[in-house]
Order: C-alpha cells, then sequence, then structure tokens
C-alpha cells in the first residue's frame, strides 16, 4: 500500500512545551482518514505540521520525519508541500475583499500556470461544482462571500481548496460551525471528491458519527499521542483504549 | 419601581443632550461658513476659482482664489505622493515585525511626530530645504504637508493590517502564496478600508495646515502658479492672510475661500467611501 502521509516519531514543541510527544501515523493513499480526540490533544497541531503551516508559528520546532506521498516535506519547496495538500479550517475563511469567483480562483492565478480567462472560468466552475455550490452561485459570482451562508461559505472554502488541484485535502472539524443540511452536503462532496477525483482526504472531526459517515480509516489521539487508529468500524464498534471508550460515549 | 424609570428616561434625555451638544458646534461652524462664504462664491462665480486676489485698494473688486486652490492641490498632491508610500511600507514592516527594534523606533518616531505642533516641522523644513537654497518653494511646503501626513497613515495603516484576522493569512499561506503575496494580495486587501481611511485623513489634515507652510510656501498670490520651485500660495494661508487684514473685501474672500474648503474636504471623504468596496470580515 502506498501512502498519502507517513509521521515517524513526529515531535513538535511551541516555547520548550511539548505539543505532539513522538506520533507514528499513516494515511493510506486514496482513503477518508478521520483524526479524532479530545480539544487540546494536538489535532489542528498536526494537521498544520502536514502542509507546514506550522512554520508560521512563532518559538515552534519540529523533529522527526513527515513524507507526502513518499517525499519528505522539509526537503520539499514550502510552498509545493501546501499546494499539494490544501486546506479547509474550522471557521469558515473566504477572503472577504475579494468576489466568490476569485475566491475560486486565486490559487491557480498566483501560481501562474493557468492564463486564459476559459480556462480560468473552467476550473472555477468545476470547483464548485464539486464542492457542490456551482447552482447556488452560478448566477453571482463576482458578490463578495460575505453574502453566502454560513455553510455555503465554508463550501467555497472547499472549492478554493480544490482548486490547486491537491493530492491530499486536509480539513480541520470543517462542518463544527455549520448547521446539519450543509454538514450532509459537505460530507457528500467529500465522498465524490475522495471517489471521482482519487483525493486523499485527512479530517479532523469530533464528531463520531461523522467519521463512522464518511472515513475509511479512524486515528484517536490523546496528549499529543496517536493511542489508536485502524479502519473506523473497528474503532468504533471495538475500541480498545478507554479514551476512545470515552471519546465514543461523548465524555470527552 | 417609577423611580427606576425615571432615573432610566433621565440617563437617556441627558446622553442624548450631550451627543447634541458635542455635535452642535460642527453644524454650526459649517451653517456659519456657509452662510458668510457661499454667497461670496456665487458672486464670484467662474471667476473666484480662475483669477488671482484683487489688491488690498480694490475694494470693489472680488477676483478669485486661483493661486490658493492652485498652491493647495499641488501641494497637497506631491505631499501625498511622497507621505503614502514611505508610511504605508513604514506600517506594513511594523505589521510583519512587530517586536523588531526598527519598528518600535518608527512606532515611537510616528507617535512624536503626531504630538509636535506642525509649525516645529515649518521650521524644521525651513531649516533644511528653504535656508540652503534662499528660497521659499512649493516643494517645500509639500514636504512639510508630507511630514505632517506620515504618522497618520502609517498609524491608521498598520492598526488596520494589525486587525486583519489572523485565519485569513492562515488561508493565504495555505494556498501557497508567498509571504510578499499575503501581504500585497490578501492583508492589504482586508484592510484596504481602514488604509483609505487613514490616507483620506492624512490628506484632509494636509488641505486645512497653515502653520508648516508659513515658512515653506511662504504664499504668493500676483499670479496662479509660478511652479514647484517658486513660492506657493495655499487656501489656509490666504485664509490666514487675509481675515487678519484691515480690508473689508479680503474678509469676504476668505470666507468664500474657507467655504470652497469645506466643499473640498466633503468630496474628499465622499469620493474615499465610494472609492473602496466595503469588506465585511
Ligand atoms: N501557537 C501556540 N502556542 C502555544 N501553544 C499552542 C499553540 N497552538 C496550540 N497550542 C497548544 O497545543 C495544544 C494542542 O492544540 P491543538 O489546537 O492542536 O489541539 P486540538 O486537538 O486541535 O484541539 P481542539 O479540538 O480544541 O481544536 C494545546 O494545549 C494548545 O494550547
Ligand atoms: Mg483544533
Amino acid at each position: 500500500m502506498s501512502y498519502a502521509i507517513e509521521m515517524e516519531n513526529l515531535r513538535v514543541s511551541i516555547f520548550e512545551k511539548e505539543i505532539l510527544k513522538g506520533i507514528n501515523l499513516k494515511v493510506p493513499e486514496g482513503t477518508i482518514t478521520a483524526l479524532m480526540g479530545p480539544s487540546g490533544s494536538g489535532k489542528t497541531t498536526l494537521l498544520r505540521v502536514v502542509n507546514r503551516l506550522i512554520d508560521l508559528i512563532e518559538g515552534v520546532k519540529v523533529s522527526g520525519t513527515v513524507k507526502v506521498f513518499g517525499k519528505s516535506i522539509m526537503d520539499m519547496d514550502v510552498y509545493d508541500v501546501r499546494r499539494m495538500s490544501s486546506m479547509v479550517f474550522q471557521m469558515p475563511n473566504p477572503f472577504p475583499h475579494m468576489s466568490i469567483y476569485d475566491n475560486v480562483v486565486i490559487g491557480a492565478r498566483i501560481n501562474g500556470v493557468i492564463k486564459s480567462k476559459k480556462e480560468m472560468d473552467e476550473l472555477a466552475k468545476w470547483a464548485l461544482e464539486k464542492a457542490m455550490l456551482w447552482d447556488e452561485v452560478k448566477g453571482r459570482l463576482k458578490d463578495p462571500p460575505w453574502r453566502l451562508s454560513g455553510g455555503q461559505q465554508q463550501r467555497l472554502c472547499l472549492a478554493r481548496a480544490l482548486a490547486l488541484k491537491p493530492r491530499l485535502l486536509l480539513l480541520d472539524e470543517p462542518t463544527a460551525n455549520i448547521d446539519p443540511v450543509n454538514t450532509l452536503k459537505i460530507e457528500e462532496a467529500l465522498r465524490n471528491i475522495r471517489k471521482e477525483e482519487g483525493i486523499t482526504i485527512f479530517m479532523v472531526t469530533h464528531m463520531p458519527q461523522q467519521a463512522i459517515r464518511l472515513a475509511d480509516y479512524t486515528v484517536m489521539m490523546y496528549d499529543g499521542k496517536v493511542v489508536e487508529g485502524g479502519p473506523t468500524e473497528e474503532i468504533a464498534i471495538n475500541p480498545k483504549h478507554e479514551v476512545t471508550k470515552r471519546f465514543l460515549r461523548g465524555e470527552v | 419601581m417609577v423611580s427606576r424609570k425615571l432615573v432610566d428616561r433621565i440617563f437617556t434625555v441627558s446622553v442624548t443632550l450631550l451627543a447634541l451638544v458635542a455635535v452642535l458646534p460642527i453644524f454650526h461652524i459649517i451653517y456659519y461658513i456657509t452662510i458668510k462664504g457661499l454667497p461670496v462664491v456665487l458672486e464670484g462665480g467662474v471667476n473666484f476659482f480662475t483669477q488671482i486676489p484683487p489688491s488690498p485698494i480694490r475694494v470693489n473688486e472680488l477676483g478669485g482664489i486661483a493661486p490658493a486652490i492652485a498652491g493647495t492641490l499641488f501641494m497637497t498632491a506631491v505631499a501625498t505622493v511622497i507621505a503614502v508610500p514611505i508610511a504605508v511600507l513604514a506600517s506594513v514592516f511594523s505589521a510583519e515585525y512587530p517586536n523588531h527594534n526598527l519598528t518600535k523606533i518608527v512606532r515611537a518616531t510616528s507617535r512624536s511626530l503626531l504630538e509636535v505642533p506642525t509649525i516645529v516641522i515649518g521650521i524644521v523644513v525651513f531649516a533644511l530645504l528653504v535656508m540652503p537654497f534662499g528660497r521659499f518653494t512649493a516643494i517645500a511646503g509639500a514636504v512639510a504637508l508630507a511630514i505632517v501626513m506620515i504618522p497618520y497613515v502609517y498609524t491608521y495603516t498598520e492598526l488596520a493590517l494589525l486587525s486583519v484576522p489572523r485565519t485569513y493569512i492562515e488561508a493565504a499561506y495555505g494556498i501557497g502564496m508567498k509571504r510578499a503575496q499575503v501581504i500585497y494580495m490578501v492583508t492589504m486587501g482586508v484592510a484596504r478600508r481602514g488604509i483609505v481611511r487613514g490616507i483620506t485623513i492624512a490628506i484632509a489634515k494636509a488641505m486645512g495646515e497653515t502653520a508648516p507652510l508659513l515658512f515653506t510656501a511662504f504664499g504668493a498670490r500676483n499670479m496662479i502658479f509660478g511652479g514647484p520651485l517658486e513660492p506657493s500660495d495655499a487656501i489656509t494661508l490666504m485664509i490666514y492672510v487675509f481675515i487678519q487684514s484691515p480690508f473689508e473685501h479680503w474678509h469676504r474672500i476668505a470666507w468664500g475661500a474657507a467655504f470652497l474648503l469645506l466643499v473640498l474636504y466633503l468630496t474628499l471623504f465622499l469620493i474615499s467611501r465610494r472609492l473602496v468596496g466595503e469588506v465585511r470580515v
């Protein structure tokens, strides 16, 4: 099996405070893998290591190896890493000063690979369709994003991430602030993206139900460590670790 | 419980009254200038904008304030061109490196510049740009105005940049933007309203300044505009001189000029509001 993400003894500390304490983790290519764990266990930090957004934090130290599609991310150009593994954040954060259209194509525009207006339009349509937002915004692509509902904004962020044509999609509790209808839409979009585009999806979620609905594999974190991981059904039916059991019962 | 309601009422009424007291002077000024100035501008007509002012002895002539208008527009424009890039670059640096020593120096300098009486700025520019060349120039006036503007643009821009929510900056890096692209395309974009507000206030400030021009542009109103290397008039300078003079018709011209300045302010603020689209974060 080939892996989208491989981590070996990953340690992260911020100003001497250890946050990730020796993570070993493999995310198989082409899967949806969920990352769960109590608040403060280091899920967001782990996700931000993968696309090296962690570099932005002051006082951070990272050690161990992290490979994305077999290549060490420390040896790669940081901008290539980020384009290859694009991210959707917990709070919808479309750029408020850009139109819906510009929000989607901005990534392609700065990379300069796509030049013609026609190709841009096609890319925007493709990404918005994949994010299941096209029908709702096709008549108002020039509108600012704050005219959209929160759920629509989050799907716009998904489209922005997809328009980079990433091989890996990182999502940090993408539905935590979103109503149930939009949550199901985003889940359906993710399922299709994996199936039709073969993009590997690695997502943080705090809802066990969401992991069960979506994820092939689930990884459980606690206090900066991975406590268990495997096929989602196994974890859901037969959790081994005490933290996982309590998490599934909604106690942590 | 009646007393509680009563207290509430008294509070509301007094707050409203105090607010009225606070804004009343502004409306009074606008009203007064309009009453005194508008008739003068109407009487002068096009000439008021194209002619030079009459000499003190020609008491029946109104003439115009063209030298003042030209000087104010020229010097404010040049000052803006000098001040905005410097101040915006400085604020970008400060926002990116908030703890850098240079940032601390720039911030302290800017803060003290805001406190220095602007006439002092005029004297400094006099020593640097007027004395060595032995002449008052429009350029020296513009430089003095630029120094007045810089701390305003800097302070507003830095504040606007720093208040851009972190999450947009992360998103920008997340799609592979380089640092310069993040600053230029996202941070400054999200902050554009605040930046333009700072520039607008600075321009308004520059247009309304008299003191920095006294020893730099000095004032010259016997021709419309002599060029950047000649002394220059400004609307404020002219008002300052004319209103102190003993001549009745010069007083009237000063009121007309004051009204024009007021109109320039309103246009400036309206244009700047229109120019940049709203950004709701
Ligand atoms: N920039 C930072 N500076 C210092 N400590 C940080 C920083 N970012 C995160 N931490 C700490 O690292 C730990 C893990 O944080 P992280 O955000 O990764 O947790 P999480 O699992 O995503 O939690 P949640 O479910 O609440 O989002 C926390 O104790 C947090 O306080
Ligand atoms: Mg988190």
